[in-house]
């Protein structure tokens, strides 16, 4: 299935890029996909990270589905 | 009430959509952009944001301020892209019957926007620049 992640601040520098498209197994969940980003990108570091899934707070154990919308978001700095 | 904007905030439009008759008191904050980090000169700030998510989470603190102090109204602007030292970077405005409720309710929101709504500053030094990240510096 497809997903959308999108990248924030610090990590989208990392990334180089602001988002991707990504092919993730029926089934997937964000520690999942986690895993498969940081196999893409090697600095990425989840030290601290929070994943929101359709701009909500997700758990890792949270289960993707088509279409998603995924960002990571360094710990915020807003204020 | 909730707005996120590239362009100068003026404070006085924040507070103009919390007044109402019914209120004997608005409480402001005003976040601006300070010139030193740890000693260290800072030129200029950039906040980035996740737009969607910001508004979202922003309007969600308002509805928590709401539910837990007698407050009428609650609004926010913050600013995104590149801010000098000393312009604005957020104003929040709550407005009450009595000030109590009007003072704890805006510490409470600016409290939890620096907790949970996806905006970002990176700092710009002489030497480089790094991204703030919660209590962390992240070099770049």
């Amino acid at each position: 299935m497809n997903i959308k992640v999108r990248f924030f601040a610090s990590v989208r520098e990392i990334a180089g890029k602001s988002e991707t498209d990504l092919q993730v197994e029926a089934g997937a969940t964000v520690s999942g996909l986690m895993t498969i980003l940081q196999g893409i990108f090697p600095r990425l570091s989840p030290a601290g990270m929070m994943v929101a899934v359709n701009q909500e707070f997700a758990a890792p154990g949270a289960v993707l589905r088509e279409g998603d919308e995924v960002a990571l978001l360094p710990p915020v700095s807003g204020g | 009430l909730i707005e996120i904007t590239r362009e100068a905030i003026r404070p006085q439009s924040v507070i103009d959509r919390v007044l109402s008759d019914k209120c004997g008191a608005v409480v402001t904050f005003i976040g601006t952009v300070r010139n030193n980090f740890e000693g260290k000169r800072v030129l200029y700030l950039e906040y980035e944001a996740y737009p969607e998510m910001a508004r979202k989470k922003l309007a969600e603190i308002a509805v928590e301020v709401k539910s837990q102090w007698p407050v009428e109204e609650v609004a926010v602007t913050h600013r995104l892209g590149r801010l000098d030292i000393g312009e604005i970077s957020v104003v929040i405005a709550v407005s009450a019957g009595h000030r109590v409720a009007a003072f704890q309710g805006c510490q409470y929101a600016i409290d939890r926007i620096k907790e949970i709504v996806p905006i970002w500053k990176k700092e710009f030094y002489e030497d480089g620049a790094a991204w703030i990240e919660g209590p962390h510096h992240v070099k770049v």
